[in-house]
């Protein structure tokens, strides 16, 4: 079957694309369009009528992918319409028309380009991240992931850990071979290797983390020394990106801006810890949570008098106008008048350094998934325990465990098959009577 | 009463022909076994000795199975080693050299003795089906027509068989034996998934002409493993193998005469298998080794022939007779029959169920090199595997063996699910339960289900409910013995002194101790006195326990895979989303459960899930129609 469907999002826009998968694609275009001259990749200016009253739908952009060069392997058209709910609904009853054509289940499209093997799970997975981003880095990361660095790191551990095996397999199977001995020399070489190879992986989880949830800062301080109000105006600000969590009754408590392209949420517990005394201490538990969650505090003070520089947080002096600069200056707090809209800044530029310096380095394989944290630690666990079996005498359980690592690799990439030992075997020794 | 001359007619007296023919007539069916002659059954064609790795896995299971391959196989072992023996249990393949004429003669007695089998030498020449693509008989080269249901092929490389020595082709099956071609073109005419593979054999040498002074002796192990649950002694003298090599000098000669092997001139396109390759083949594709090993094999004790294993090729005789004589030992040596390589068809084991059975003739079964495996061993488990499941399917039952209990599981089910592209062998590798499917436990592994399907005799099956039930009261009583830490500490014993108590199962597994040992601790003398295979199960179990354990628990989730039964009117073209690919994959191939389907290559989980998702929606759908 050949399947359709709205590929932007619902709602009024300027434009929508509509995509059409399946072996009648090009059909389905010509039929709309009256027109049977398209090149694949070439974007073309075309008028669409309804393939039964005749009547013309719109006047807009088609363009046809041949497969199996693309998104989904098959034959794909792309119609760029203008947005209006009745031009898309026309469109789409209009293609509903066409024989054996299908409206598509939601994640068909995907489902289509990994069967196809245009997608591995790691790609369909970044893929979701990818319409989920909000921000540059976000994107970009979701986009090297999708091109499979992610995939490939997995790959590589998964060459390396087969190679080991087939060699350990090798003297298994081939007893009265002439197994060359100092091939199992190198075996704990490369397993220590590649278990510092995967700790580095886990190390870079906490930034995985922040690129998919945000870099968390908790807003802390004294009740009314303006934590609500400053939250308030970083969310007027124009690269507030996000603010479904906006206070269902006025305030918002958290607010999420883009910061050197990463996502910066700004948590304030304000709320909850000014409410009455039966509460406070509820609320006061959640703030430490709060702190406890976030990659960096902001301690809000009003008053020069209270300020207490504490290690890991950013002291920041709020109604700086009610004091002369010679007081401000020997404080080494961020000064800062949210009444005013003085000092923002200069605030959102320390906190802006502070994420570059900790996190632009960041490199293209983040584990951005428990799955891939979860079985990367797994695969660790049990190359750690072929550390007390000895690979000669007892070369089963040695490559037992790495089996069970194989197993945990071929959950994130794919499953190994035996042939695969069994290749390189025969390629690497002379093997045979 | 049957109203056909046999219930199971086995068409060849190869190593899976005898096999089959044995297990049928074990489970009660009027058999009859048809041959080109009485003298070539129990011929071992290739090389003189049987067992191995995972080969020596197969043949004890044969053997837990009642199949005839282990006891005559000691009946005629020369040479006893176990392989690995410095490794773990579960990778030790048991392996003898054989002597030919013996294996030959016990194995033609015991085909001519066993009940319910009859014998008939008369080559077949075309098989009788109804219109329903049923079988209903045979008929041979003189005429003679035998109607019977069942049918089982176990014809080895004769199909279409065709020698290569140099640039000289002759058509044929084994050496001086003539193909079977009526057979074939009514195979042909089916319409069989056909495939070609090739595979190769030394010259053969005369014992006395070669000079073993510098030669390296192999000897046959002390301690003898036999191959069959009920053998208790060697019947035989054990005599040495040696061992010699090849040199530069023997390279320059093959490497400047490589064209005119047939392998290298094109003559030959077939597939050999990577783990035997010709010498030829070694010496291209490994030009950085300057010797190979060669093992000179004796045929038998009072044999002149040596088989020298590791110098397969299908150069010309010339050639051959030149580089023999540059080998270490071999200077002098009389040829007496060169080597070659030879070329066969086989038929897609794809074709085939988990029975054995076609898909496409119903009562056709097919075993041994026909479905494109090599190996003695291999053929003569699917041999016991064809036999069994056409007596079987006499009374509409079958039984299909698992990956979980046996290598024989695991080579049906490679077979038929994966295909071969290479003659398929056997490998330890390929059993994902290896450290469960042990040569030395076969037995505990498959003869309570031998006995039920009544495939036992009374003797073994006594036996074995003895060995059965020492096993289960040792294993109970080492399992209720405790010890803490500290009185270890006494006893000499330096362990984690964690105070944690130990089970004596426990300290099985710690430091190599043994039952004696456990029996010294806990002050039992009585557990010496088990049998010594009853205690080594009990060791080894041990030995493995935590692996054995997690073992465990993932056979139970394939078993729970292997629940979910695609149904066989499902038809796979009709899953939406599937790729065409793996539409026609599925639908060649028929997995009939989940599990099968997810061994596949090249169906990904996703594909599973719409399977899945199918065949839940379709019970749906059926439910509320």
């Amino acid at each position: 079957m050949t399947i359709y469907a709205l590929s932007t999002a619902a709602g009024i826009s300027g434009l929508a694309v509509i995509r059409v998968s399946g072996h009648l694609a090009l059909t389905a275009l010509k039929t709309l369009t009256r027109n049977s001259n398209f090149q694949s990749h070439l974007m073309k200016n075309v008028k669409i009528y309804d393939p039964q009253n005749g009547d013309h739908i719109d006047t807009c952009l088609a363009v046809f992918f041949a497969k199996p060069k693309s998104f989904t392997g098959e034959d794909v058209i792309e119609l760029h319409i203008h947005g209006g709910q009745a031009t898309i609904n026309l469109t789409l009853r209009a293609l509903g028309k066409i024989n054996q054509l299908r409206l598509a289940e939601p994640g068909e499209f995907t489902k289509r380009a990994f069967i196809n093997n245009k997608m591995d799970l790691t790609a369909i997975e970044a893929m979701g991240d990818l319409i989920n981003s909000h921000t540059e880095a976000q994107h970009n990361y979701a986009l090297s992931q999708m091109e499979g660095s992610l995939s490939k790191l997995y790959l590589s551990w998964r060459k390396e850990l087969i190679e080991v095996i087939a060699y350990l397999e090798a003297g298994i199977d081939f007893a009265d071979e002439e197994i060359p001995q100092d091939v199992l020399k190198n075996i704990n070489k490369k397993i220590d290797i590649l278990i510092i190879e995967m700790n580095n992986h886990l190390d870079e989880k906490n930034q995985g983390e922040i690129l998919k949830e945000g870099f968390k800062i908790a807003i802390i301080g004294e009740p009314n020394v303006g934590k609500s109000s400053l939250i308030n105006l970083l969310a007027k600000r124009d690269v507030a990106i996000v603010s479904e969590e906006a206070g269902t009754t006025r305030d918002a408590i958290e607010v999420s801006l883009n910061i050197q392209g990463f996502p910066v949420i700004f948590t304030d517990t304000a709320g909850i810890r000014e409410a009455t005394n039966t509460i406070e201490k509820l609320g006061i538990n959640i703030t430490h949570q709060k702190i406890s969650e976030s990659h960096l505090v902001i301690e809000l003070f009003d008053d020069v008098k209270k300020i207490n520089m504490k290690k890991g947080r950013v002291a920041v002096l709020n109604k700086s106008d009610l004091y002369t600069n010679d007081i401000l200056g020997n404080l080494g707090t961020i000064n800062i008048s949210v009444e005013k809209n003085q000092g923002i800044e200069n605030l959102l530029e320390t906190i802006s350094n502070y994420v570059s310096n900790n996190f632009i380095s960041a490199s293209k394989t983040v584990p951005t998934r428990t799955r891939y944290i979860i079985g990367t630690a797994k695969i660790i666990q049990s190359l750690e325990k072929t550390k007390s079996i000895s690979p000669i005498k007892d070369t089963e359980i040695f490559v037992e465990e790495l089996r069970q690592a194989i197993y945990e690799i071929g959950r994130l990439t794919g499953s190994v098959d035996v042939e695969e030992y069994l290749e390189i075997i025969f390629k690497d020794f002379c093997i045979g009577k | 009463m049957s109203t056909y001359d046999y219930d199971v007619v086995v068409i060849g007296g190869g190593h899976a022909g005898c096999e089959a023919a044995t297990t049928s007539a074990r489970l009660g069916a009027k058999t009859l076994l048809i041959s080109h002659k009485f003298e070539t059954i129990g011929e071992m064609s290739c090389n003189p000795a049987i067992g191995g790795l995972g080969k020596g896995h197969l043949v004890r299971e044969i053997d837990a199975l009642d199949g005839i391959m282990g006891r005559i196989a000691d009946l005629s072992s020369i040479q006893y080693r176990l392989l690995n023996r410095t490794k773990g249990p579960a990778v030790r393949g048991p392996r003898a050299q054989s002597d030919r004429k013996l294996y030959k003669k016990f194995m033609q007695s015991e085909i001519k003795n066993y009940s319910n089998l009859n014998c008939l030498f008369d080559p077949v020449e075309d098989l009788i089906f109804d219109n329903n693509k049923n079988i209903t008989g045979i008929i041979c080269e003189s005429g003679k027509q035998v109607s019977t249901q069942k049918v089982i092929i176990t014809t080895g490389t004769f199909l279409n068989g065709l020698i290569h020595i140099g640039n000289k082709t002759v058509p044929a099956g084994r050496h001086g034996d003539k193909p079977s071609i009526g057979l074939a073109k009514s195979l042909y005419s089916v319409g069989f998934d056909i495939g070609r593979l090739k595979t190769g054999t030394p010259a053969r040498l005369n014992k006395n002409t070669i000079n073993y002074k510098n030669l390296e002796k192999q000897d046959a192990d002390n301690e003898h493993s036999y191959f069959s649950f009920l053998t208790k002694k060697t019947f035989n003298d054990q005599i040495p193998c040696h061992i010699t090599h090849t040199n530069e000098e023997v390279h320059k000669i093959i490497a400047e005469n490589i064209e005119k092997s047939a392998i290298y001139s094109g003559q030959i396109k077939s597939t050999g298998p990577r783990y035997c390759p010709s010498v030829e083949d070694k010496i291209v594709r490994f030009k950085e080794k300057l010797r190979h090993q060669i093992f000179l094999e004796p045929e038998g004790l009072d044999s002149d022939l040596i088989y020298p294993n590791g110098i397969s090729t299908s150069l010309p005789s010339d050639v051959q007779d030149k580089f023999i004589n540059k080998i270490n030992g071999l200077e002098d040596v009389q040829i007496i029959r060169h080597g070659y390589a030879i070329e066969y068809d086989f038929i897609d084991p794809r074709e085939l169920y988990q029975s054995l059975e076609t898909k496409k003739i119903k009562g056709l079964y097919l075993a041994g090199q026909i479905n494109g495996t090599t190996g003695y061993e291999e053929a003569a488990a699917q041999g016991l595997v064809a036999g069994m499941n056409a007596a079987l399917s006499l009374c509409n039952k079958e039984h299909i063996f698992q990956r979980n209990n046996s290598y024989i599981g695991v080579m049906i089910d490679d077979l038929t699910i994966k295909g071969v592209t290479e003659p398929y062998r056997m490998f330890t590798s390929r059993a994902e339960y290896r450290l469960t499917l042990r040569a030395d436990n076969a037995d505990v592994r498959l003869t309570p289900l031998a006995i039920d399907l009544g495939l036992v005799n009374k003797e073994r099956k006594q036996r074995f409910e003895e060995k059965f039930k020492s096993i289960k009261e040792l294993k109970k009583i080492v399992i209720n013995q405790y010890v803490t830490p500290k009185y270890l500490e006494k006893m000499g014993i330096k362990i984690n002194q964690d105070g944690k108590r130990r089970t004596a199962f426990d300290l099985l597994s710690y430091n190599g101790f043994k039952i004696a040992d456990i029996s010294k601790i806990f002050e039992l003398p009585h557990i010496n006195k088990f049998p010594d295979e009853v205690k080594e199960q009990i060791e080894i179990e041990s030995h493995y326990k935590g692996y054995i354990k997690k073992q465990e628990s993932e056979i139970l989730s394939l078993k729970n895979d292997d629940k979910i039964k695609i149904s066989e009117d499902i038809d796979f073209m009709d899953i939406i989303s599937l790729s065409n690919e793996i539409k026609e994959k599925l639908t060649k191939i028929r997995p009939k459960t989940i599990a099968q389907a997810t061994r596949i290559d090249g169906i990904t989980p996703s594909a599973i899930n719409l399977i899945l998702a199918f065949i839940k929606n379709r019970a749906k759908s059926k439910k509320t129609a």
